[in-house]
């Protein structure tokens, strides 16, 4: 049964459930195989125990039936050290939480108890998600599965490592500016970042608040749709979690393409994107055109601006949201303060990155007197017109927009680390889908010459994650990319 | 071209600490950043609203009622520094003594 872990959730629940395997014997497979491959370090804490005594509660319920209404039942999942875990350590990477046990659940963690899943480890993330790479991590660096000398992707790398490696059959990440697409598409899984608002960010790490959204990692289209239902909803505790119906994402699976418009944006096939990865994704849109979509050209003209956009807007939110890290009501604080503007400097000074740092510096500069119209309202307007570009080639020509998920495949560690301008270049292509706010997945559709898995992205209208998804798993069920796994697993 | 001085009244309105040799590579790092984001001056935003959220922002009203929220004990479980059930912080004194 060696191989259950890289199934997918109908053969492990049918495994479970017919008892062909027990939680606990699943549980102790998936321990074992974060064991083994400890050098990709895509874990900061692995919980053995609390995830051995879930297990077990999950077998009880099993052979009682609830199997049948808890998918996950049993199941293990990583989530992200940026999502709280209530008992269990969740240090967003950084030096300033990493003491910090939280006394309460994020409403995503709530659910996925709920739903059965087995947690048995947070997963390793940039520091306070700002990377993409994982290597802003105060624990170190993950690394690919695919090749180990190559960074995972960022900032929920160690997520997608530990699903592509099989560790796990499920993980959850964040995704501000591209965090579980980029990872995903560098990784060889598929990831999903919900529409704005569909997943409550109640108990999760703020970092850029109006960008930030929760989503799943998973082998497959149809894995990542339950998994997406079960964690969708409106939350009283997140105010900008949105009322609005969850619908059945698994069954959009089966709705194929024929006739959906897909929309290629010119601006997303230019200089600095890698040949084999264009090649791959014109491949990829000429099977969904084979499979009966339209591939209609559009335009959205504002897209270079997006990355000087959210370089101003993500750092401005996130001064404000890390002002809560002062070393008083919990983190690490700075030893033998002299007073207290003392201790706030020196803790926050040496509990952060760099990386860290130079983003609450860039924030605060743009949100300071003087600059502030210049840069933050500014910034602000310009998003307005990337948002209006998507709307444009929603209302009229598309239903769904393709194009790379990432410029290149995984780069190598050290290569982009040195230079913050070159590492943001990374996402270029999955930052304006989080500044419109709109629902984007990435799905492998190929491989490079060197190996290295190359991601197709999907953009939906606000709120019709079901379109990607009937894009998603129709394009799926036509290729075997989905089904390659990296020899470590 | 930000200075090293700006770079330390940011820095102190950030509540970093930051020394002459750190200002000076943030001095360096934060211009070459901020020279990418000239880009923006160029777009014309005369006609257009700013985007403070994505769905449109609307109030959100309940009824008040008092639900139970952490004990004070389990608040303080991740205190550096605590006294009964008070969190403790170092002496607060005007900092321009």
């Amino acid at each position: 049964m060696s191989s259950l872990l890289s199934k997918n959730i109908p053969e492990i629940r049918e495994a479970l459930d017919s008892g062909k395997i027990t939680a606990v014997e699943l549980a102790k497979e998936s321990l074992a195989k974060i064991d083994s491959l400890k050098s990709l370090n895509a874990f900061i804490t692995v919980c053995s125990e609390s995830a051995l005594n879930e297990a077990a509660v999950a077998d009880q319920e099993i052979k009682a039936g609830a199997g049948k209404k808890k998918p996950l039942l049993g199941i293990p999942v990583a989530v992200k050290d940026m999502i709280l875990t209530k008992g269990i350590k969740t240090t967003a990477a950084s030096k300033i939480l990493s003491n910090f046990i939280p006394p309460y659940d994020a409403t995503v963690t709530e659910k996925l108890k709920n739903a059965g899943a087995v947690i048995v480890g947070k997963a390793n993330m940039d520091e306070f998600a700002m990377g993409s790479s994982n290597e802003t991590s105060h624990f170190g660096p993950s690394r690919n599965p695919w090749n180990s000398d190559c960074v995972p992707g960022g900032s929920s790398g160690g997520s997608a490592a530990a699903v592509a490696a099989r560790m796990v059959p499920l993980s959850l990440g964040t995704d501000t500016g591209g965090s579980i697409r980029q990872p995903a598409s560098l990784c060889g899984i598929v990831g999903i970042k919900p529409t704005y608002g569909r997943v409550s960010r109640y108990g999760v790490v703020s970092y850029a608040s109006s960008l930030d959204q929760v989503g799943p990692f998973a082998n497959s289209v149809r894995d990542a749709a339950v998994i997406t239902g079960i964690l969708s909803g409106k939350d009283q505790k997140d105010a900008t979690s949105v009322e609005d119906g969850v619908p059945d994402f698994l069954a959009a699976c089966s709705r194929g393409v024929k006739g959906l418009r897909i929309g290629i944006p010119k601006e997303y096939f230019i200089a600095g994107l890698n040949p084999e990865v264009e090649k791959s994704v014109r491949e990829a849109l000429a099977t969904l055109e084979k499979l009966g979509a339209k591939l209609v050209p559009v335009t959205l003209p504002n897209t270079e601006l997006a990355l000087p956009t959210y370089y101003i807007i993500a750092p401005a939110e996130a001064s404000s949201n890390l002002a809560r890290y002062d070393g008083v009501k919990y983190g690490v604080r700075a030893a033998n303060p002299t007073d207290l503007m003392d201790m706030y400097c020196r803790t926050r000074a040496e509990g952060f990155g760099d990386e860290v740092q130079r983003r609450i510096m860039i924030g605060s500069y743009v949100l300071s007197s003087g600059y502030y119209d210049a840069y933050y309202l500014r910034a602000q307007k310009v998003r307005s017109l990337i948002a209006q570009d998507f709307k444009n080639a929603f209302s009229k020509e598309c239903d769904v927009i393709a194009c790379p998920a990432s410029p290149t495949t995984a780069f190598k560690i050290g290569e982009k680390s040195s230079d913050p301008l070159a590492m943001y270049l990374s996402d270029v292509f999955t930052i304006p889908v989080n500044l419109a706010g709109l629902p984007g997945m990435s799905i492998p559709c190929g491989f490079d010459s060197k190996g290295l898995p190359i991601g197709l992205q999907l953009i939906g209208r606000p709120f019709d994650e079901e379109t990607l998804f009937a894009a998603g798993a129709a394009y799926e069920d036509a290729t075997e990319w989905s089904k390659r796994l990296p020899p470590v697993a | 071209m930000i200075s090293k001085e700006t770079v330390l009244k940011v820095a102190n309105l950030a509540r970093l600490s930051v020394d002459d040799a750190k200002a000076e590579k943030y001095s360096v790092a934060l211009s070459a950043i901020f020279g990418h984001m000239e880009q923006l001056k160029s777009v014309d935003v005369s006609a257009v609203e700013p985007m403070t959220h994505v769905h449109g922002s609307k109030n959100i009203l309940r009824e008040d009622v008092a639900q139970p929220s952490f004990s004070a004990q389990d608040a303080l479980l991740n205190a550096p520094d605590k006294n009964g059930q008070f969190f403790r912080v170092p002496l607060i004194k005007d900092h321009n003594d």
